[in-house]
């Protein structure tokens, strides 16, 4: 009996793993990183044949892996060339995901480590992804050291489902600097004059948006078809 | 009639010269750009000394670490003189939410959220937990290894919350101390041998206080109740009664005697003829008195 209600604790912690590696692979997909469909949409056996122990649990220390930006993302992402530097370097540069074995509280100490793997190993972005929230300082320390590696924070029950496949949820393409500077020009408006997304909107966070950042939304429109809106991340 | 080329088109705006602004206003006058100029600083340098800057990550992972000296004399009740001033010294900077933030840091390492104790938080599993006292939230029982540490931080953290400064090198701090213990001081074997000694002392007082209240308990039964029964002369004497006795009657004869109430005659219910000059004949008979 005992030995049922424990693999039945696996195979629910197993299926909410596995649900949380896939969104956060379409999030790094969808954000303009190079992933292959094959690793996006792992099945359920060939995660668990991956990840799992000895004794069925899934290891969360095994699951992390590193993406490279994308072509469009590069070009999207390198700020327009200036007199006094003509080849800028691009903004985007490789992602580094790893999930969180610590299963109490995460504290600085953790998050430090973190925090220097990602710079150790010159990656621009991370991402961890925890099963219990940050203390207080350890946000802090992640809030710190955004200037140089871009640290994000999302815990597994969020990740369970990709609230962009959601019908409700209109499609967001974030826009590159040409594009904001040129649709700032059309309408003839400042920064501040869109309107505003915050950016720990769940949207926002989904794709990375930084302060500053325009994000196009598409709507389906009964009576136009289509609907465009912009917003600037604050 | 000026036969000039091309007349100048007149704006329909007022003249701007109305507008214009006096020239007293147009450079401020060197006084008040000092007024001006001395009132910012003044302001930048409040800014500098009443915002406190946040205290440093460092200063958490150093305080989440102690106590640095692990020994098995030493626990929380009596710590390390160099960790306690250590403590004292750092948290005299934060605020409470920063307190909190280190109790809870230390949570996130697995140790008591005092900052002196060297022992492992306690790990009670589910939401509640029954206690002697009542019931309680595991969360705020697992913050500490006991209740005694539990009320040694929050010693610390009402000293925070509401402040008693004290002036150090020039500067006002907050003044804190760590709660006072009334230790529990370790039984030595002399200490053991006067213990029984008293208690044997003790158990003879006893053994006389049970004879006499074995011996009063008794008496009581008896019928003899201390000092009232004391003997008293007595002397039973006969009444001399010689007449028969006689029915009670009243001295004064009248036949309304009965009516008298405090010696008030009540009116009530009697006919009119016994009043006829009463002012209230027009109230009902009821209620006239």
């Amino acid at each position: 009996m005992e030995e049922e209600g424990s693999s039945s604790m696996h195979a629910r912690e197993t299926s909410r793993l596995w649900r949380a590696w896939r969104t956060v692979h379409e999030m790094v997909q969808d954000r303009g990183y190079e992933l292959s469909d094959e690793e996006v949409r792992v099945p359920l056996e060939q995660f668990k044949r991956e990840f799992a122990d000895d004794d069925g649990s899934i290891s969360r220390a095994k699951m992390q892996f590193s993406a490279r930006p994308s072509e469009a993302m590069i070009k999207k992402f390198t700020p327009p060339p200036m007199p006094g530097n003509p080849n800028p370097p691009s903004e985007a540069g490789t992602i580094w995901v790893e999930f969180c074995p610590e299963k109490s509280s995460i504290g600085i100490g953790v998050m430090k480590k973190f925090v220097q793997h990602c710079s150790a190993n010159n990656f621009k972005a991370g991402i961890l992804i925890t099963a219990a929230p940050l203390s207080p300082q350890a946000r802090k320390v992640m809030t710190v050291t955004q200037h140089y590696t871009q640290i994000e924070c999302f815990m597994e029950e969020d990740l369970l489902v990709n609230i962009t496949h959601h019908e409700l949820v209109p499609k967001h393409i974030v826009l590159s600097r040409e594009e904001k500077t040129a649709l700032l020009k059309r309408y003839r408006l400042k920064e501040t004059q869109l309107p505003r997304i915050l950016s720990k909107d769940p949207i926002a966070r989904y794709l990375g948006l930084k302060r500053g950042q325009v994000v196009k939304i598409v709507r389906t429109s009964e009576t136009a078809g289509r609907y465009a809106s912009y917003r600037l991340c604050v | 009639m000026s036969t000039t080329s091309t007349p100048v088109p007149r704006g329909i705006l007022k003249k701007a010269a109305a507008a214009a602004p006096p020239p007293a206003n147009a450079t401020p006058p060197p006084r008040e750009q000092q007024i001006t100029l001395h009132q910012a600083q003044q302001l930048q340098r409040r800014l500098e000394e009443e915002i406190k800057p946040a205290v440093p990550i460092e200063t958490f992972e150093r305080l989440s670490q102690l106590p640095r000296v692990r020994r098995p004399s030493l626990s929380a009740a009596r710590p390390s003189p160099e960790d306690a001033r250590e403590f004292l010294n750092a948290v005299q900077d934060f605020l409470p939410r920063e307190y909190s933030d280190l109790i809870e840091e230390r949570n996130c390492l697995g140790s008591c959220g005092y900052a002196l104790c060297p022992r492992p938080r306690r790990r009670y599993e589910g939401e509640w937990k029954v206690l002697k006292t009542g019931i309680a939230k595991t969360a705020d029982l697992n913050m500490w290894c006991s209740d005694e540490c539990a009320r040694r931080a929050l010693y610390i953290k009402v000293q925070l919350d509401n402040p008693s400064y004290i002036r150090k090198n020039g500067q006002m701090v907050i003044k804190l101390e760590l709660k006072e213990e009334q230790a529990p001081i370790p039984q030595k074997p002399k200490d053991k041998v006067e213990k029984l000694v008293k208690k044997r002392e003790q158990l003879e007082i006893d053994k006389k206080k049970q004879t006499t209240q074995d011996a009063a308990a008794l008496a009581a039964e008896r019928g003899d109740v201390g000092r009232l029964a004391r003997q008293v002369e007595v002397t039973i004497r006969e009444r001399s009664n010689v007449a028969p006795a006689k029915a009670p009657e009243p001295e004064q004869q009248d036949a309304n005697m009965h009516l008298f109430i405090e010696g008030h005659k009540m009116t009530f219910g009697i006919d009119k003829d016994s009043n006829e000059d009463s002012d209230d004949d027009y109230l009902p008979a009821t209620i006239r008195m």
